[in-house]
C-alpha cells in the first residue's frame, strides 16, 4: 500500500519529534521573554560590540552588530542560529534512520522483501522526516509567538517566518546529505563521521568567510551551507532567491543521489 | 512439466572487501519445481544465505542470472516479492513495536490487509503465539514464530525459509512440519535452507547440497537415502579375528571397526562377499541399517572433513 512506510515512520518518531519541538519552543520562548525591551538590546549591543573581538563575534554567528539592536536580529542570533545547529543534530539522526540504521539493525531485510520498490522506501522515509523536522520548526516558532504574547518585546512575526524558510531547507538538505552518506558507506560510523565533518567544515568555512570579509578569502563562504541559511542576513536583507534555489537544488540532488545509490547496491552485508 | 518456480543459471557472487575477494557462490545452476518442498543443505559459509539473498534481490550477482516464477529477479523484484513469503535466518524486527503492530505494518505494505490479518490470527493460534507483546520481550523461539506468521499470512505461492525451525521446541517443529506438508498439498512451494537434517528428511522432496559455494548434488530425498551404502553390524559368538579387518576392506567394506565380538563397517554393493569372508565364524546377529540423511550428507564432504562438518551440522 502506498504511504505505509511514511505512516509507520511517523508512528515511530512522533514522540521524539514532540520532545524536540517542545525543547526548541521553550528555548524560543525563553529568548523572547528574557529581553524586556529595545533599550536593553541596545545596551547589550554596546557591551558585546565594544568588548568582544570581531572574529569571536563572527564565530558565534554575529555578522553585523547593528542587527543585534533589533528584536528580530537578536532573536535570529540568540535563537535561530543555535536552533539551526540543534536542528542539524536532529537532521543527522533522521538521515541515518532513512537507510543506515535499518540496515544496521537488520530490519531492512524484511522491508525490502515486501512488494515495495527501493526508491519508495527512501522516498517515504525521507518525506516523513522532512515533515517531522518541519513540525519541530513550527513548534519552535509557536514558542517564539507565545513569548511575544506574554512579554513586552515586539517583533515582526513575518520577518521571523521568512528567516525560517532557508533554515528549514538547510535541515532538509542535511537529512538528504546524511541519507546519501548512509547509503554510500557500508559502515554507519563512517557515514556519521563524514556528515559531522561536512557540518563542522561548513560552519568554519562560513566563519572564515565572514572573518575575512573584504578579502579574497571571504569567497570560501559560498561553499558553506550556513551561508545560505543565515537567518540574520534574511532579517537584514530579506530572502534571496539564489540562496533558496541553491538550497532547494542541492537538497533535491542529494535526495535523488541517495535513491540512485540505494537502488544499485547490495543491502545488509 | 511446468516451468521451474526457481531457476538459476551460473549464478555467482563474489564479495569484495578488505583487499581480498571471497567467492561465496560459484556458478550455481539449479531448478526448483512448483509444488515441492526443496531442502537447501550446507554448513555455515557454504553459500545458502547468499543464494537466498540473491533470489530476493537484496544483493546483486557478480555473474549469471536467476528467475523466480519465470521473472528476472532484478527487473521484477517487486512482483516476485508480492508472491513470496520470506523468513530470514536471523530475524530482526522493530524492537519497540508489538508483534501485532509489526503484523499490521507488513500487511499494509502488501495491501489487502483484512485477509492477511485473519490468516495471521489463524497462524498465531496454530503456533500458540501471543501478538500483544513488544518484539524486544520475545524469546528466540517466539521471534521465529512471528517470522513464520509474517512469511505465511498472505498465503504466498513460494515460501523461502532460512533455517526456519532453529529455536523452535520439538512440538512446534512438528507443527511446522505439518504446516509445510499442508502448503505442499495446496500446490504451493517451499524452498528451505537448513542444518537440521532430520527436518529435511522429514518434509523435503528434494535436496541440494552446497559446499564452498558450489553445488555438490541435487537429488530426491528418497534417492539420496538409497545412497548406495548401508551400515552393517555383525555380532559373533567368539571374538572376531583381527585379520578380518583386512579381508573386509579387501572386498570394499569401509570404515571397518573390529571390537571384541562385533564387526562394524560401511558396505557398498552386494552382501555375498561379506558372508564369504566371515564363513568360519558363528554369526549371532546381523544388523543392516540405511544411513541417515546426515550420514549421506557427510559423505559429500569426504571422510577427512567428516568430524569438522559434523560439528557444523550440529
Amino acid at each position: 500500500m502506498s504511504g505505509a512506510i511514511f505512516i509507520e515512520t511517523l508512528k515511530r518518531i512522533w514522540r521524539q519529534t514532540l520532545y524536540w519541538g517542545i525543547g526548541l519552543a521553550l528555548l524560543g520562548f525563553y529568548i523572547v521573554i528574557v529581553i524586556p525591551n529595545i533599550d536593553t538590546l541596545k545596551q547589550y549591543q554596546d557591551i558585546i560590540g565594544n568588548k568582544m573581538p570581531k572574529a569571536v563575534m563572527q564565530a558565534f554567528g554575529i555578522s553585523d552588530m547593528a542587527v543585534l539592536a533589533t528584536p528580530e536580529g537578536f532573536i535570529a542570533f540568540g535563537f535561530l542560529t543555535y536552533a539551526l545547529i540543534l536542528l542539524m543534530v536532529y537532521a543527522v539522526l533522521a538521515g541515518m534512520n532513512i537507510t543506515a540504521n535499518e540496515e544496521d539493525d537488520g530490519t531492512m531485510d524484511i522491508l525490502l522483501t515486501q512488494p515495495v520498490p527501493r526508491w519508495r522506501v527512501v522516498t517515504e522515509k525521507y518525506a516523513a522526516y522532512v515533515l517531522m523536522s518541519t513540525v519541530i520548526i513550527v513548534l519552535s516558532y509557536i514558542g517564539l509567538i507565545l513569548g511575544r504574547m506574554s512579554g513586552t518585546l515586539e517583533f515582526s512575526i513575518e520577518r521571523m517566518l521568512l528567516a525560517g524558510i532557508p533554515m528549514t531547507l538547510a535541515v532538509w538538505l542535511v537529512i538528504a546529505f546524511t541519507a546519501v552518506a548512509g547509503t554510500f558507506f557500508r559502515r554507519k560510523s563512517t557515514a556519521m563521521m563524514v556528515v559531522v565533518s561536512f557540518i563542522v567544515v561548513s560552519y568554519f568555512l562560513n566563519f572564515i568567510g565572514n572573518a575575512a570579509s573584504g578579502t579574497a578569502a571571504s569567497s570560501v563562504k559560498v561553499l558553506s551551507l550556513f551561508q545560505y541559511a543565515d537567518a540574520q542576513s534574511v532579517i537584514q536583507h530579506g530572502l534571496t532567491f539564489t540562496s533558496l534555489a541553491i538550497l532547494a537544488g542541492a537538497t533535491a540532488t542529494l535526495f535523488g543521489l541517495s535513491v540512485w545509490l540505494f537502488e544499485r547496491r547490495d543491502v545488509g552485508l | 512439466m511446468a516451468a521451474p518456480i526457481i531457476q538459476t543459471h551460473q549464478l555467482s557472487k563474489t564479495y569484495t572487501g578488505a583487499g581480498r575477494d571471497l567467492k561465496a557462490l560459484d556458478n550455481l545452476t539449479l531448478d526448483v519445481q512448483t509444488g515441492e518442498i526443496f531442502g537447501y543443505l550446507g554448513p555455515n559459509g557454504a553459500g545458502k544465505t547468499t543464494t537466498i539473498r540473491l533470489l530476493l534481490d537484496l544483493i546483486r550477482p557478480t555473474q549469471g542470472r536467476a528467475a523466480v516464477f519465470g521473472l528476472d529477479i532484478q527487473k521484477h523484484s517487486v512482483e516476485i516479492h508480492r508472491r513470496i513469503g520470506f523468513l530470514p535466518g536471523e530475524l530482526n524486527l522493530w524492537k519497540n513495536r508489538t508483534a501485532a503492530q509489526v503484523i499490521y505494518y507488513i500487511a499494509s505494505l502488501r495491501g489487502d490487509i483484512k485477509p492477511q490479518l485473519k490468516e495471521s490470527q489463524k497462524l498465531a493460534e496454530e503456533l500458540k503465539f501471543d501478538a500483544s507483546k513488544k518484539i524486544r520481550d520475545f524469546s528466540t523461539g517466539n521471534k521465529r514464530k512471528l517470522g513464520l506468521i509474517l512469511a505465511m499470512m498472505h498465503r504466498p505461492e513460494l515460501l523461502i525459509l532460512d533455517e526456519p525451525t532453529s529455536g523452535l521446541d520439538p512440538l512446534m517443529q512438528q507443527t511446522f512440519n505439518q504446516m509445510m506438508r499442508d502448503i505442499r498439498a495446496e500446490g504451493r512451494t517451499v524452498f528451505l535452507s537448513s542444518h537440521q537434517l532430520t527436518e529435511v528428511q522429514a518434509i523435503c522432496d528434494r535436496v541440494a547440497i552446497l559446499r564452498d559455494g558450489q553445488l555438490q548434488a541435487v537429488q530426491s530425498v528418497d534417492h539420496m537415502m538409497k545412497a548406495g551404502f548401508r551400515y552393517v553390524d555383525l555380532q559373533f559368538r567368539e571374538a572376531v579375528p583381527p585379520m578380518w579387518q583386512e579381508r573386509l576392506e579387501s572386498i570394499g567394506a569401509q570404515d571397518v571397526v573390529i571390537a571384541d565380538h562385533m564387526a562394524h563397517f560401511k558396505l557398498r554393493g552386494d552382501f555375498d562377499p561379506v558372508l564369504r569372508v566371515v564363513t568360519n565364524g558363528y554369526l549371532v546377529n546381523i544388523d543392516v541399517r540405511d544411513p541417515s540423511l546426515e550420514e549421506v550428507f557427510l559423505t559429500f564432504y569426504g571422510a577427512a572433513e567428516s568430524t569438522t562438518q559434523k560439528e557444523a551440522v550440529r
